[in-house]
């Protein structure tokens, strides 16, 4: 699977202000990628630089296999995008502002602007100005326009951002749909992990302007699996009985009775005996998933908003 | 004299920038059409509604549209038949290594005398199993590909129906099965294929008593203003929400375990026989309430 | 191009900016020509070359360039508070048919404006001086304000870079089209060839129907024509250059 759009070590200064710190990206044909991270992080800078609306100091985009060339009209017409809020022109209506976008990038059926409407369900708030529009209504606009072209590849900053929960279980559903069935690449951003979570085959988690880390969602599910946690009298000696006696464990503590132990859940028998064995009282054992949030937490070391 | 030389200055200019944008269009048809020859249905000509060129871009479009159409749906459909193929080895080879299981063990000589006997019933049905089994798919496959031509014949459906339920009678008694029929005692003529008739209502009951578990079953003949409705009900363990969709495919089970008896064959063989007779199929069910199933037969004059 | 221009035409149509300016510029034009034909007696003796004078400083170097900047103004800035910019320029692509659409709007819009001014002046001047060569006086004044409001247009190329430059805040430019009209109405003070090397200055000078030394005025021409050329190319570099 090719690398339809790949980021090689981006770096963004804003006064002295390190937006982008060697930001690398491969985001695959026909997958949903998502960029996780706080407000702030990074995200919607990556974005703008793959859509050439901002200038990086250092690195190199490609589109396609082709550099990213910000002139080049022909490398464009097949993304399709929604960066920061949606934008338009508040003077025209929903329809209007459609048909502006239709003049300037062009479309590619005849009734394409109606056809992009009904799909976000504006169909009867066409003909209204976009000033009236509430953010929800906002936001529909700008994926629509963002699908007005039948990109192949779509780049949407936070596409849920200010909906009502049908309106995101919609969108969302749109989103995964296009992306099956018509095997488009989707690059979306969010800060929300569950809506990442839902959606994304592909994720990134950025963190103060870095790649914290770069896989696809089943290494991370595959990571964040079983754990085992044990309630025991003495955390510390318990910990130094798994190093002793087992390679590398990958363990945390927890609290001073609680110690988590990830992998090695078809041996939690074989730990109960050793740590009972050494005079350690097992209180509780329990197996159980680490959460995606939970894995989130730990990588990028906080609370996410 | 100079405002005629500018204005044909003007003119000429106008004339090149159409000429220039004209060739534009075309080049950039021509690399839309060898990109789509390559293989990559997913472009699309982009191009102002305003533009001379936009009807035939929008037809190109169409065409390109419509080939990466055809070729999701012949992905989809190899992709179940992939599913389909490893599944149904799945069902075929596990009966048969049972059974070799056992043939072996007599063969070798590691049981005699009642054990014997009782290893030889058990391989008989395995196989009648196997056997019935085979059957099934095989008809399935022939609805699907659309071989199974449908025999239709006028016939009192509330005898057929009463037939078909009486001679599961005895599998329910023996079950401890509750059953209540309300079938009127009229003859009500339509035009049915029969075996097929027989077949939905045979799957269906079956599915009720064997898959659901149920402990009682209901089944109903109503006649309406222009249509016969037949209705079969089960208190069994009923299928969830998120199952509902797929029981008609022809893999699922909503019990996971592979070894009940029967196959996952049943209601789809339903769905396709309904589907091919114009029999309208409707169902609703309750995880751990029961199920049932609605028939809605056009009364043909 | 084509669609460039059809774009930004369609964003400001129906702004109402733009119905109030050319509104108001009807109101002004309309009241001094009323004015000058009723109330102004004097003007009669002055004769119409005075006349057309002071209509020209009054409305194509003064009011004019002041309410077409802060529409310029308003065309680019909108577009950086509104952030239609990030959206619209990921459809667009190529920057510089952005600022080029916007810049031959603004300049319809110019003319519009001229042309109002043009319309009632020639109806006033029937009044004021009568003639009966109306076709000659209609081409006159035609020849005359296109020429001065394509002067005018040019000596607010400035507004260009700027506008760009500032994004979002719009008081740069506001202050630089204050200032250029400012900078425009003193040539009249000026003497010599001064008044044809400023560009600003120049563009009033050579709007006025007065003879002028002819080295003077090709010098004019030159410096006008070559410095708002520079302003626009300058504005088309920073508006490559920039992170949106």
């Amino acid at each position: 699977m090719e690398n339809i759009i790949e980021v090689k070590r981006l770096q963004k200064e804003y006064n002295g202000f390190l937006a982008l710190d060697d930001v690398s990206l491969r985001i695959k044909k026909g997958r949903i990628y998502g960029l996780l991270g706080r407000n702030g992080a990074g995200k919607t800078t990556i974005m703008k630089s793959i859509l050439g609306l901002t200038f990086p100091s250092i690195g190199k985009i490609y589109i396609k296999g082709s550099p990213m060339n910000y002139k080049n009209k022909e490398q464009f017409s097949t993304i399709g995008s929604m960066i920061e809020t949606p934008a338009f022109y508040s003077n025209l209506s929903a329809r209007e502002n459609l048909e502006l976008f239709a003049l300037i990038r062009g479309v590619t059926e005849k009734g394409a602007i109606e056809k992009a409407l009904d799909l976000v369900g504006l169909e009867s708030s066409s003909n209204k100005t976009f000033d009236s529009f509430s953010m929800g209504m906002k936001q529909r606009l700008g994926i629509a326009n963002a699908l007005l072209h039948e990109p192949e590849i779509l780049i949407l900053d936070e596409p849920t951002n200010g909906l009502d929960p049908m309106g995101i279980v919609e969108i969302r559903s749109i989103l995964i749909n296009l992306c099956k069935e018509f095997n488009k690449t989707i690059l979306i951003s969010s800060h929300i992990l569950s809506e990442v979570e839902k959606i994304a085959d592909d994720i990134a988690f950025i963190e103060k302007g870095k790649v914290i880390e770069e896989s696809s969602m089943e290494n991370i599910r595959n990571k964040c699996e079983q754990y085992t946690s044990y309630v025991v009298s003495n955390v510390y000696d318990s910990a130094r009985l798994l190093e002793e006696n087992y390679d590398n464990p990958n363990y945390i503590v927890i609290s001073n009775r609680k110690i988590r132990v990830f992998g090695l859940d078809d041996k939690t028998n074989e730990i109960n005996r050793l740590l009972t064995n050494n005079g350690i009282d097992v209180f509780q054992i329990n197996t159980q998933n680490e959460s995606l949030e939970d894995y989130f937490k730990k990588i990028t070391g906080g609370d996410d908003n | 004299m100079i405002l005629l030389t500018v204005i044909m200055f003007i003119v000429i200019i106008y004339l090149i920038y159409k000429r220039y944008m004209e060739k534009k269009r075309l080049i950039q048809l021509i690399n839309l059409l060898k990109e789509v020859e390559l293989g990559d249905y997913g472009k699309r000509g982009v191009i102002p509604p305003n533009d001379e060129y936009s009807e035939i871009y929008y037809l190109i479009n169409k065409i390109i549209r419509k080939n990466q159409n055809d070729i999701i749906q012949i992905k989809r459909l190899n992709q179940r038949n992939k599913r389909m193929l490893t599944s149904l080895s799945h069902d075929i080879k596990t009966p048969i290594a049972s059974l070799l299981g056992y043939l072996e063990a007599i063969d070798k000589g590691l049981v005699d005398g009642n054990e014997r006997e009782k290893y030889f019933k058990i391989a008989l049905d395995k196989t009648y199993k196997l056997k019935e089994y085979i059957n099934e798919l095989f008809q399935l496959l022939q609805l699907e590909s659309g071989e199974y031509i449908l025999e239709n014949q006028s016939c009192n459906i509330c005898e057929e129906t009463r037939k078909v339920f009486i001679s599961w009678v005895p599998i329910l008694e023996k079950h401890n099965i509750k059953y209540r029929v309300n079938i009127p005692e009229e003859s009500i003529v339509t035009i049915l294929d029969v075996k097929s008739y027989e077949r939905i209502l045979d799957n269906l009951i079956k599915n009720a008593v064997i898959h659901s578990k149920c402990r009682e079953i209901t089944i109903a003949l109503i006649e309406k203003e222009d249509m016969i409705q037949i209705k079969i009900n089960d208190d069994g363990i009923g299928i969830s929400e998120d199952s509902k969709d797929m029981i008609m495919d022809r893999l699922y089970k909503v019990d996971q375990s592979r070894n009940t008896q029967g196959s996952g064959l049943g209601l789809a063989i339903v769905k396709e026989l309904t589907d091919k007779s114009s029999i309208l199929l409707k169902y609703k069910s309750e995880e751990g309430k029961g199920s049932s199933f609605t028939l809605d037969i056009n009364k043909a004059l | 191009m084509k669609n460039g221009i059809i774009v930004e035409w369609k964003k400001i149509r129906h702004k109402n900016l733009l119905k109030t300016s050319l509104i108001t510029i009807f109101l002004f034009i309309s009241l001094i020509v009323l004015k000058d034909i009723f109330i102004n007696i004097r003007v009669r003796e002055l004769g119409m070359e005075h006349w057309i004078l002071s209509i020209d400083t009054i409305l194509i170097f003064l009011i004019i360039p002041v309410i077409s900047g802060i529409l310029y103004t308003f065309m680019i800035n909108s577009e950086y508070t509104e952030r239609t910019i990030v959206n619209y320029m990921s459809a667009m692509v190529n920057r510089n048919i952005f600022i080029v659409s916007k810049v031959i709007v603004w300049l319809f819009s110019h003319l519009l404006m001229v042309l109002i001014v043009y319309l009632v002046t020639y109806i006033g001047s029937l009044v004021i001086f009568p003639t009966t060569d109306l076709v000659m006086r209609f081409y006159d004044f035609g020849i005359h304000f296109l020429k001065s409001s394509l002067l005018s247009f040019l000596s607010l190329a400035l507004l260009v870079p700027i506008s760009i430059f500032q994004k979002s805040s719009y008081i740069p430019s506001i202050v630089s089209t204050l200032g250029i009209v400012a900078v425009g109405i003193s040539a009249t003070q000026l003497t010599g060839i001064l008044p044809f090397i400023l560009p600003w200055t120049a563009s009033f000078i050579l709007s006025q129907p007065v003879a002028l030394p002819r080295n003077f005025m090709i010098l004019g021409y030159i410096i006008t024509i070559i410095s708002s050329l520079l302003f626009y190319s300058l504005g088309l570099v920073i508006v490559n250059r920039q992170d949106i």
